[in-house]
Parts: C-alpha cells; sequence; structure tokens
C-alpha cells in the first residue's frame, strides 16, 4: 500500500509523520495539521493518550487530567488532516529531510474500524481476562479491549495472546454478540509505506521498575505501590473508583508515605540523572490524596532536595507545607513489611546520619523516568544519537533536533520533564518540522466538511441537557441524578442524562446522537469552565449540524463541587439552580453567522534576546515577514552576559552567529531603540505604533510575540554593593571569561543560592541559578584544584542531566552546606576579610568561612516594562509579575487572547534550552494563523434594530475600538456595528439609550432570562 | 439578623478576569459561600443598569458585579463604566429605598482565585446583616419605577455619556466639572424615579395629590410640579373630583 503524493526525489512532501501518542505527540500532530501539512500519527498501543491520560490530577493546580486532555484527543481524533495509526510501530525510515519514505507496520486488530461503534458489548462478553496495562495491573481486562475510557480511537482490539479464539480454535463470543459485525478474526498485519517530509519523535518515557531493588519491596509487599500506580489508584475512573484504598485489604490507609529518587540521583542502579518531576507530583498526589478521605491522613514524603522549580511551584509547595504535609529530608534505605497488618516499616538515616524508623499504612516510590526499550532499539535502528542513558542527545542551542537532519524530538524522550515542557518542545519541534517543509505547506490537506447547518429559526426549543460526573470531581460532591432529574421536567428540555465524562470521545457521540434522536435544536452541558471546553461541544453540535451558537454551558464544578466541598446540598441545589439559567437563557439562544477575516502575514516580535531572537528566525523559516522590536541599542538581551554552558558550550559564539543571521535574514526587519508605544487590532490585524530613536513607525501584522526578558535581581543583601568582593554570579562569570580574576590566588570562595529567589517576596525559583554555581564552581575548580569553594543552599536544584555536574562538583571537593529561612548564612565584614556564619544541619552547629570571594546567586526577576505592555495588550501577569499563559499545562505559549504568544523569560526564569524551545513553540503557534491567511471572528456581536435608534450616537462615542458608527440610511442617520471590529464587550448594549442595541449569544432577553430563572413561578 | 438566613445573591462575571478569577478559586479549592448564582458576560460593562433592578425585582438579596481591574480591561475601559452606572444604581436603590450596600462592584483578576472567594465571602456576610430584601408590594412597586427609571432616555443618555463628559467634554469641548455633573445626574435620576413611580401609582386607581403624597412622603408642592410634567407628557390626565378634591389616573 502506498500513500502520500509521488515526489521526485528533491521536491519536498507536505506530510509529516509523528512517532507517539503521548500529549508531546498530539500536540506537535495538531500544531503540523493546523498549520497545513498532512500528519500520521503512529502510536504503539491500541489508543493516544499517552502516560498523561492515567494520571488522576495535574500540578500545580491539580487540574483533573483526562479532563483537560480529553478534548485534545477528541480534536486530534476528528481532525481531517491527521491519520491515526494506532495499534502500529515506525519500522524503517529512507530517504532524505524533506522526502523520506516510511515503512509502518500496522498490526492487526481485529476489529473492522469503520464498522466498529464502540459501544463495549464485546469487552463485556468477553470471558479472558489479563492485567490491565493502563491500570497498572491493579485490575485485569478482558482479551478483547478499550484501554480506557476516553480512549480515541473508541475501537477495541484484540489482545492474541490471550484470546481463547486465537490460542484454541474456539469461543467466538465478541462475534455473536457484537451487534455492528465489526469482528474480523481474519486481519493480518499490514506494512504502508508511506511518504514524510520531516519526522518528530515522541517517544516518551518508562517508570523506573523498582522491583529488582529488593530494599524497597515492591512488588514483595502490596501496600508498596509506584507513583503512577498510585495516580490510578486516586482515579474516579481507576481500579478503586477514585475511593482510596489498600490493595492488600481494602481498607483506607491513614498513615502514607512517599519515598523519593527511585530510580533517579542513584549511581547504583546507572540513573544518575534527576527526574525533575517527581518531587512536585508527590507533593500533588500528597494534596489530593488529602482530598479523598474524610478522616486526618498523615502524609509524610522522605526527599533529598525539593526541587520544585517550575513556575508557580513553590508556591504549591509552601501551600503544601501548610495542609500539614511533612517532609522529611535524609534517604530511605530500606522497606520492611510489619506482620501480618499489611503495615510497612520505613528505615531512614537522616541528614546529620541518625538513622530511625518510621510506620505507614502505605507507601509510594516516586519512581523516575527512563527512555523505554523500544524507544532505544527506534532510535539505534534510525541511527540517533543517545546519551549514556538511552535519551535522545540534542545540543544545548538545538533542543529538539535529533542528530539526524529532517528528525526532531520532544518531550521525555529528549530527557525528563513535566507535561507544559512537552508541550512547548512539541510545538518548538512542530515548529521546526513545519519551516523544513514550508514550500509544501498546504499541499496534502484536506478541508474539514460539516453538514449543512439545520434551519431552526421558528421552531418550538427542544433542549437537551448533558450534565457531567467529571469522574468524581463534580460527582463526589453534587447529586448529579438529581440534577439530571431536575433537568428532565423544565420547560422544553426533550432530552437530559449524566455523562462520566461529558468531554470524552463516547461522549460526544452520544450527543450527536441524541441531537439526531431527539431532534434537540439547543443544547446545555453542565460540567467545567466554557473557557477550556466551550470549543469542544460547540463542535460537536455542529458536526450534528447545529449551529455553533446554540449551545449554553454552565460550570457545576469550579462554581459548585469544588469550592462547596463540605456542603453536598448546598452545591446540590446552586448546580440545579445554575442548570435551570442555562436552560432558561438556551431557550432564547438563536443561531449566529461566522465570519472570516483575512491575517497580515506578518509578525511582531517584541524583545531582540536570544528568545526573541529565535522567535523571529522561525517565522522568517516558515516563510513570514516579521519585525523585531528590541528596546536596547544591541540584540542579545541577558545572554550577552552568559558565556558558557554547564556542559561547556560557547554561548558567545552561538550569541555572535544568531545575531548574524537575524541581521542578515530578509524577511526579518530589526528596530532597536524601539519602544512600544501603541498596539490596536485583534488577531490577524493589529497595528502598533512604535518609537524608534523620536520617530514613529506604524507596523502593521498578524500576531505579536512577547520576548521581553527578564533581568537579575538587585541584591541589596549579603553586603552586595557595599563590599566589592561580593559579586553575582553573572559577574563572576564575566570575570572568568575575560580573565579579569585571578583564580590562583583565591583560596576560598562561598556562594550562596537563592538570593532573591524563594523568600517571602518573590516565592519562585529562578530555576537557573543552581547550575549556574555548580557550573562557576568548577570552572574555578579547573583553574584552582586546591582552592575551597562552599556553596550555600536551600535545595540543589540540578535537575534532569544537570545533576551529573552537581555530582562532579561534589566529587572534586565543592563544599555544599544547607541552610533554612530560619537559619540564613550571616555575613559580615571587617578589615580581615569576609565572613560568613552558617549552621550547619550535618556537623549540627555553626560553620565559619572567611572567603576571598562572595559570590550571589541573584535569581531572575521580571521585567519592570511588563506590566505597561501587559496594560497594553490586554493579557495577564501571574502574581510575580511574569506573563501569565492561557493555561498552564496545555497552553504554554499562548495568552487567552487569540494571536498573542509569550516565550523566554517574559514567561518565567528558566535555562537557555528552555527559553529556545519555547521561543521555536511560540513562532510555531503564532505562524498557524498566518499560515492559514484568515481568522475566524467570534459572532458574539452587537446588533442594531433600526426601528429603535434614532441616531444619537452614544455608541458611536462610547465604543473603545470604534466598531459601532452611524450611517445615513435613507437619509436618516442609523448605528451600524462593524462586525470586525466588533470586540462583543457590550458597553453599546448597555448604555444605548434607546434599547436599541443588543448582542450576539448575550442579549438583554437572554441574560434578563437568567435573571429571572429563580424567581419561583 | 444572621440567623439562619440565606441570601440569594447574584453575580455578573467578565469572562477574562473575574470568571476566570472564580474557576482559579475552583482549581486552587478555595471554599466559600454557596449563595452566589453566576451570569457570565463578556464583560462588566455589558451589566445593563436594568438588569441590576430586573435582579432585585426577581427577589434577590444582592447584586456582585465583577471586572477586571483599572487599566486591565480586555475592553479597555469597559470595567470603568461599569463603575460609573454601579454608583448611580447605587444613587438611584437609595432613591428607591433600598440600601446601596445589596450592590456591589470590584475587581478580580484570572490570577486572584484567593481574592474572588474573600470577596463573594464578605459580601455574602455582608448581606446576611442586611437581611432578607423587603418583599412588601410597596417596595416592589418602587424597584419597578427603579427599572423604569433606568430605561428612560434622558437617563441612559448621562449614564452612558458619564465617563465621557468627565474626560472628554461634552460636544463643545467644554469638559464639565464633576459636581456639577453629579448634582446634574442625580437630579435627572431623582425626576425620572419619582415621574416613573407616580404613574404607577396611578395605574392601580385614581388618586389625589394628597394621597400621592401620604404613599411617597413628597411635598405636596413637589407632587404638583411632577404631575405638571407628566400631564404634559400625556402619561398622566384627571380622572374625575371627588368633592372638591382632583383624582389623577395614568393616561391609556
Amino acid at each position: 500500500m502506498n500513500r502520500g503524493n509521488p515526489n521526485s526525489a528533491n521536491e519536498k512532501v507536505g506530510a509529516a509523520l509523528v512517532v507517539g501518542g503521548g500529549i508531546g505527540g498530539i500536540q506537535a500532530a495538531l500544531d503540523l495539521a493546523e498549520s497545513g501539512y498532512k500528519v500520521y500519527l503512529v502510536e504503539k498501543s491500541p489508543a493516544i493518550g499517552g502516560v498523561m491520560a492515567q494520571l488522576d490530577k495535574t500540578f500545580p493546580t491539580c487540574d483533573c487530567s483526562i479532563c483537560i486532555l480529553s478534548p485534545k484527543l477528541v480534536e486530534c481524533g476528528r481532525h481531517p488532516n491527521i491519520e491515526l495509526l494506532t495499534y502500529s510501530e515506525l519500522l524503517d525510515v529512507q530517504g532524505l529531510p524533506g522526502n523520506f519514505r516510511i515503512k509502518v507496520l500496522k498490526r492487526a486488530r481485529s476489529v473492522n474500524e469503520s464498522l466498529c461503534t464502540g459501544c463495549g458489548i464485546c469487552q463485556q462478553k468477553c470471558p479472558w481476562k489479563t492485567e490491565s496495562e493502563f491500570e497498572q495491573g491493579l485490575v485485569q481486562r478482558k482479551a478483547i479491549y478499550i484501554p480506557y475510557a476516553q480512549a480515541i480511537p473508541n475501537i477495541p482490539v484484540i489482545d492474541r495472546e490471550i484470546c481463547a479464539y486465537f490460542l484454541k480454535g474456539k469461543c467466538r463470543a465478541c462475534e455473536k454478540f457484537c451487534p455492528a459485525s465489526a469482528i474480523d478474526f481474519s486481519q493480518v498485519d499490514q506494512e504502508l509505506e508511506i511518504e514524510v517530509g520531516s519526522i518528530i519523535l515522541c517517544l516518551g518515557f518508562d517508570e523506573f521498575d523498582p522491583a529488582p531493588f529488593f530494599n524497597y519491596g515492591y512488588k514483595k509487599y502490596p501496600n508498596v505501590v509506584t507513583s503512577i500506580e498510585f495516580e490510578r489508584m486516586l482515579s474516579a475512573s481507576g481500579p478503586y473508583q477514585g475511593e482510596l484504598k489498600r490493595p492488600f485489604d481494602r481498607k483506607p490507609p491513614k498513615r502514607i508515605a512517599w519515598i523519593q529518587c527511585i530510580g533517579s540521583r542513584d549511581i547504583s542502579c546507572n540513573r544518575e540523572y534527576c527526574s525533575s518531576v517527581c518531587c512536585t507530583y508527590a507533593i500533588k498526589e500528597a494534596i489530593v490524596a488529602k482530598e479523598h478521605v474524610p478522616h486526618e491522613l498523615e502524609e509524610t514524603i522522605f526527599f533529598m532536595d525539593m526541587r520544585t522549580q517550575g513556575k508557580d511551584f513553590d508556591k504549591f509547595y509552601e501551600r503544601t507545607k501548610k495542609e500539614g504535609i511533612e517532609f522529611v529530608r535524609g534517604k530511605v534505605y530500606g522497606v520492611e513489611g510489619v506482620d501480618g497488618t499489611g503495615n510497612l516499616l520505613l528505615k531512614h538515616i537522616s541528614e546529620n546520619g541518625k538513622p530511625s524508623s518510621h510506620e505507614f499504612d502505605l507507601v509510594v516510590l516516586s519512581v523516575g523516568f527512563q527512555p523505554s526499550p523500544e524507544a532505544i532499539k527506534l532510535a539505534k535502528k534510525l541511527r540517533i544519537q543517545l546519551n549514556k542513558y538511552g535519551f535522545c542527545y540534542t545540543d544545548t542551542f538545538s533542543p529538539v533536533e535529533t542528530s539526524r537532519p529532517g528528525i526532531f524530538v520532544s518531550g521525555a524522550f529528549q530527557g525528563p520533564k513535566d507535561i507544559p515542557e512537552t508541550v512547548m518542545q512539541a510545538s518548538g519541534a512542530g515548529a521546526k518540522a513545519a519551516s523544513l517543509l514550508s514550500p509544501a505547506r498546504n499541499t496534502l490537506i484536506s478541508e474539514k466538511t460539516y453538514p449543512p447547518e439545520k434551519e431552526v429559526g421558528g421552531e418550538e426549543p427542544r433542549i437537551g441537557v448533558f450534565v457531567c460526573h467529571c469522574g468524581i470531581n463534580i460527582g463526589a460532591v453534587v447529586d448529579v441524578p438529581k440534577v439530571v432529574e431536575y433537568a428532565k421536567i423544565l420547560p422544553n428540555v426533550v432530552y437530559a442524562e449524566d455523562n462520566l465524562y461529558t468531554c470524552s470521545q463516547d461522549a460526544q457521540e452520544r450527543i450527536k446522537a441524541m441531537i439526531g434522536e431527539h431532534n434537540l435544536n439547543r443544547v446545555v452541558v453542565a460540567s467545567c469552565t466554557p473557557r477550556t471546553h466551550e470549543p469542544l461541544f460547540q463542535e460537536t453540535i455542529r458536526e450534528a449540524g447545529l449551529n455553533r451558537y446554540l449551545f449554553e454551558m454552565t460550570n457545576i464544578r469550579d462554581q459548585c463541587s469544588w469550592v462547596h466541598r463540605d456542603h453536598p446540598e448546598e452545591a446540590t441545589r446552586k448546580a440545579k439552580d445554575l442548570v435551570k439559567m442555562a436552560i432558561d437563557k438556551a431557550r432564547l439562544i438563536q443561531p449566529l453567522k461566522e465570519l472570516t477575516i483575512p491575517t497580515i502575514p506578518k509578525g511582531l516580535v517584541i524583545g531582540g534576546g536570544m528568545a526573541g531572537m529565535t522567535a523571529a528566525l522561525e517565522l522568517a523559516n516558515q516563510g513570514f515577514e516579521c519585525f523585531l522590536i528590541e528596546k536596547s541599542d544591541k540584540l542579545g538581551g541577558n545572554i550577552r552576559r552568559v558565556h558558557y554552558t554547564l556542559d561547556g558550550n560557547d554561548v558567545s559564539k552561538f550569541l555572535e552567529e544568531t545575531i548574524q543571521k537575524v541581521e542578515q535574514n530578509e524577511l526579518i526587519h530589526v528596530y532597536k531603540n524601539a519602544d512600544i508605544k501603541e498596539v490596536t487590532g485583534y488577531i490577524g490585524n493589529f497595528k502598533t505604533t512604535v518609537d524608534i530613536k523620536g520617530e514613529e513607525a506604524i507596523l502593521e501584522h498578524g500576531v505579536i510575540i512577547v520576548a521581553t526578558g527578564g533581568r537579575e535581581y538587585q541584591a541589596s543583601e549579603y553586603l552586595y554593593g557595599r563590599d566589592e568582593r561580593v559579586i553575582t554570579q553573572l559577574e563572576l562569570e564575566e570575570k572568568l571569561a575575560t580573565h579579569s580574576l585571578k583564580i590562583e590566588e583565591l583560596s576560598n570562595v562561598a556562594m550562596i543560592q537563592c538570593v532573591g529567589s524563594r523568600t517571602e517576596e518573590r516565592l519562585y525559583c529562578s530555576k537557573v541559578c543552581c547550575g549556574q554555581a555548580v557550573k562557576n564552581a568548577l570552572k574555578i575548580k579547573e583553574i584552582n584544584p586546591a582552592s575551597n569553594i562552599y556553596i550555600l543552599y536551600k535545595d540543589m536544584r540540578t535537575y534532569g542531566f544537570k545533576e551529573e555536574f552537581y555530582q562532579k562538583a561534589r566529587n572534586q571537593g565543592v563544599i555544599f552546606l544547607r541552610y533554612t529561612d530560619e537559619s540564613k548564612p550571616e555575613v559580615t565584614s571587617d578589615n580581615d576579610g569576609i565572613k560568613v556564619k552558617i549552621f550547619d544541619p550535618v556537623l549540627g552547629e555553626d560553620v565559619l568561612i572567611k572567603p576571598d570571594l562572595l559570590v550571589l546567586s541573584a535569581g531572575i526577576v521580571p521585567n519592570e516594562d511588563n506590566e505597561a505592555l501587559a496594560k497594553m495588550l490586554k493579557v495577564p501577569l501571574n502574581e510575580d509579575g511574569f506573563f501569565l499563559e492561557a493555561h498552564v499545562k496545555l497552553r504554554p505559549v499562548e495568552f487567552a487572547t487569540d494571536g498573542i504568544f509569550v516565550c523566554g523569560l517574559a514567561h518565567s526564569p528558566k535555562p537557555i534550552e528552555e527559553s529556545l524551545s519555547q521561543a521555536l513553540a511560540a513562532a510555531g503557534k503564532a505562524a498557524i494563523p498566518l499560515s492559514k491567511g484568515f481568522v475566524s471572528v467570534e459572532p458574539i456581536v452587537s446588533s442594531v434594530n433600526e426601528e429603535k435608534c434614532i441616531g444619537c450616537g452614544l455608541c458611536e462615542s462610547i465604543c473603545p475600538f470604534s466598531a459601532i458608527r452611524l450611517v445615513s440610511k435613507n437619509g436618516v442617520k442609523k448605528a451600524a456595528t462593524i462586525p470586525a471590529s466588533c470586540k462583543g464587550c457590550g458597553l453599546c448594549a448597555a448604555s444605548c439609550p434607546q434599547e436599541a442595541i443588543t448582542m450576539g449569544h448575550f442579549t438583554d432577553e437572554e441574560l434578563t432570562a437568567q435573571i429571572r430563572a429563580l424567581v419561583p413561578a | 439578623m444572621t440567623n439562619g438566613f440565606e441570601p440569594q445573591i447574584v453575580a455578573f462575571l467578565c469572562n477574562w478576569c473575574s470568571y476566570a478569577g472564580a474557576d482559579m478559586a475552583g482549581i486552587s479549592r478555595i471554599q466559600y459561600l454557596p449563595n452566589i448564582r453566576v451570569i457570565r458576560v463578556m464583560c462588566s460593562g455589558r451589566v445593563d443598569p436594568v438588569f441590576i433592578c430586573q435582579a432585585f425585582l426577581c427577589g434577590f438579596d444582592g447584586v456582585l458585579v465583577l471586572g477586571c481591574h483599572p487599566g486591565d480591561c480586555h475592553y479597555l475601559v469597559g470595567n470603568y463604566h461599569a463603575e460609573k452606572k454601579v454608583n448611580r444604581v447605587k444613587r438611584l436603590l437609595d432613591i428607591t429605598g433600598i440600601r446601596p450596600e445589596r450592590l456591589y462592584l470590584d475587581w478580580v483578576s484570572a490570577a486572584e482565585g484567593a481574592r474572588f472567594a474573600q470577596i463573594v465571602n464578605s459580601f455574602t456576610e455582608r448581606i446576611k446583616r442586611e437581611g432578607p430584601l423587603d418583599k412588601d408590594p410597596s417596595l416592589f412597586q418602587r424597584l419597578h419605577a427603579a427599572k423604569l427609571t433606568v430605561q428612560k432616555e434622558r437617563v441612559r443618555w448621562l449614564l452612558g455619556n458619564e465617563l465621557d463628559l468627565i474626560d472628554k467634554g461634552n460636544v463643545y469641548g467644554e469638559k464639565i466639572p464633576f459636581d456639577e455633573l453629579d448634582a446634574a445626574i442625580n437630579e435627572a435620576l431623582e425626576d425620572e424615579f419619582f415621574n416613573s413611580w407616580l404613574t404607577l401609582i396611578l395605574e392601580e386607581k385614581p388618586r389625589s395629590v394628597r394621597e400621592m403624597a401620604t404613599i411617597t412622603h413628597l411635598s405636596l408642592q413637589s407632587i404638583s410640579n411632577y404631575l405638571t410634567d407628566l400631564e404634559e407628557g400625556e402619561k398622566i390626565s384627571l380622572h374625575s373630583f371627588e368633592g372638591r378634591t382632583a383624582k389623577y389616573i395614568k393616561s391609556k
């Protein structure tokens, strides 16, 4: 079988292959498909979703994991330009970048995909069982199975290893009961040959298997579980239906322990690296577990360093401490069973070497990440360079490129990382894959077609109501069936039902089926927030032939179950009220016509630092013109002060090369000494006024990328600025690079971490300083091995592969002394020199250091201009003054406002490789509306009742967007809306003296109906 | 007053900041009092004074309007307009005989889940102290008059224009001193309120000036002045005489 268009060898193919259907692969596929490429998404298991589908909640917001993932799964499954090849494997890649010929093995599902309806009867009837992979073996699945409830595609597969028909030629129960005659035992494996232009590897990770390490008692004691098993135990759709029970006796545990760094930071199992995410996920699990039980839960996390370095993670950590979760430093060296009880005894050695033991009911092993053997095998077959642990090797300055041109990488296969970083990297890899193929953009795609919209005007409203349990997120507090019963008796409601997850693919099919069966012409969903989920349901009803605006949503999770946890009756009453309000509005809602407007195919990048330059280059590589605005007289930003990376790369050289590329690129217009004065317009059509050395220019563009960077914290503590022997890490680096310091003469150097970070005032981690300190310490040791270097830290956060350098520093004799907020180092100076006093918890006494040089690891603070820019762009900042993205997990480079993106330090502190990935991601995302050539405008716009309008002009004078104006109609002035300019605020409607203006989807009548909804009849 | 009274509160939240702030409260599992019922609007500037009066007419004990912080409005100035309008409706509520404390406007950003919960709690507590909204027919009638007031062209013109009149000046470019404008708007509110109320009173049955004065606590002189206006506008007319006392009625 042959797919793709036949191309001559030098022509590029407008299609890409994404290998791996986890969140990274899904994101890369969606981005590429949206920017005009055909995508083949190959996943080895029967469904996409990956590990994220198994997680119960995500940190640091404790968002329900499957709830935020599910819309993406559905989008991926229904995208006209994505071909899902599940239960498939990549076998071989031939050819060159731009023109690869690949071979994919599509294994036999034994189910006809086009006939199967996903009803699941086969699963119920099948008598053969084995351990469920998705449920981590905690329960069993059948021989024919759909891996999980929200799986995409929602089609079962027969596991031929245990199916009795394949083993013994008998049974065929599934075939007998299948109402669609979809079972096909005769299917055989197929080899597909496909042509693609580029390839992205999103091969994910395996959890470390602790079974061979007997000391932790895993597999020996049933109540020792891994963190991923614990996620399933917490999940409402998991083996215990969300009830927290011990595997041993199914009793609720009262004391739970987490042991960190299982298979991470452990040289004994060849895993020297840090898995980066386990500290934060353990905290999350501890918090979530508390929500699951009514009784007091004693929870202890045993750890070495608390590595909560991500954006807003430290706030999460601090909050957890207040919730009574105990954090114990040191090392657990053994777990033993307590006879007959199922309880466990943890053997622990504290920081100062004191042994102790603690009894728990349940022990969770926080297992680390490792590359899967299949991934390693595939990478070797593709001749891709791996690092010594088997993760994909990438260069610091090209964080999404493998060693083989045209093949890109993202996610945990490149190194342990969390979801937002995976998503960023995926979008970054997508951008790179897209720019390689930009000449072939839009050559292999097809437009999605919809059934014609049903005419509903004049019809009596027939409303369908779908109420979501959201697993147990809503259902555990709100009595969902009661809400459904209540909705059923309301006027015009012809159908109501509850769903475990209304956002799942099968629920979308249900909604569509019910629209058909009951001839519904309005749909109401009561679930979570319309801010994230409304587009999904709108798409569903559109597919069923209803206009997108015949939909109304109400939020009974964020406004009921999550915030009135202890008052289920009140929460249920409120949910009923909210549902009634939505129904009363829905009765009146009308179809609205959507508009599309052309986009200006140019971008504006604000900030000429490394992130801004990278984003501008990427936009240009994709073929789009862009303006790069730099407020100073030089490109480069903060990176000018960095000279080398931890792994020894030459930053200065890379910077010079990048500046040269930017300045020589014909598509990039660089404006230095430039200040943004005003930004008007909207996605596709922005107009920005820039002051360039006193002269104003007006730039027109379709998208904006914010890359304004951050700056070094201006220290006032520890004698900085008062004693010249006290300098910052950046100053030290400058001196080391320019050889302006006599390193040979230094005998003692002290470094203090977390200066300006993780303080009460700035409760966030600057992420780069621990690596910076280790880097500079190693540099000094290299020149002067006899010097004594003391690093005074709170937690060493050398996450990921940086851990190796931390260990190297320790091995080379750098002394690490931990301090706490209660016992900060005291720094004094006199003629004798600087003195640093610190309490050493290991020795249990004060230590006095007399350094020749005191180096402060000053953190990263937001730019002072952020506030003004945020106001101009109408995008939010977080509490610390960094830009706040649209969604911390799944939309890490976008704002809620369409057409504006963020990357680099403007978003949060981060090291260079992460900034670069994020810049690529922002450019990739920004390129989507540019490549489409148009944007759809929400039809929530004002409209004027000309009979009532007297042409007074109040609306024209107050409209902030000049989107309504007086026009002469038959000699009489009447107000008229300019739909493309109208943003839908409704100010004119609320002010019109004649009440002659109303708003689409928020009419006076609709809002009044909501207000009146609760008046007793 | 708080014993067992659970107020009904309606909250208008703007899509971009305060609704997102409420989501943040949810995501952060911040627990707050369950008395509010949320209506999502795109901007706090969408909140027509009519909606607020309607909410009280529907029996809500309190009305909350939450928008973006000053300068953060997704629609640039919608929140400033909302602030002006809400302040005027407070004044109108005062005239109507409802404590303006039952209406409250504040700002909540998308990041401020805790602030959202705190505002909801303190407003709910406040309304608990205020007690239930009087359900007597007279208040209902006055509220109805208040709603009619904010539907009057003159009032809507002033309320819609207030911000611009202060910031940009009138059509001649004259900036009107705040005190003068304030007095003018309040006068308009008062006039239109009593005009509306008297019309409603006369809709029930024919009444004399003295009877109207007893109901409204206005002076005989004021009533006469309003009646003159209303008669001129053909809103009311002379119905009959009882002895020498003239009785008026709402025009058909």
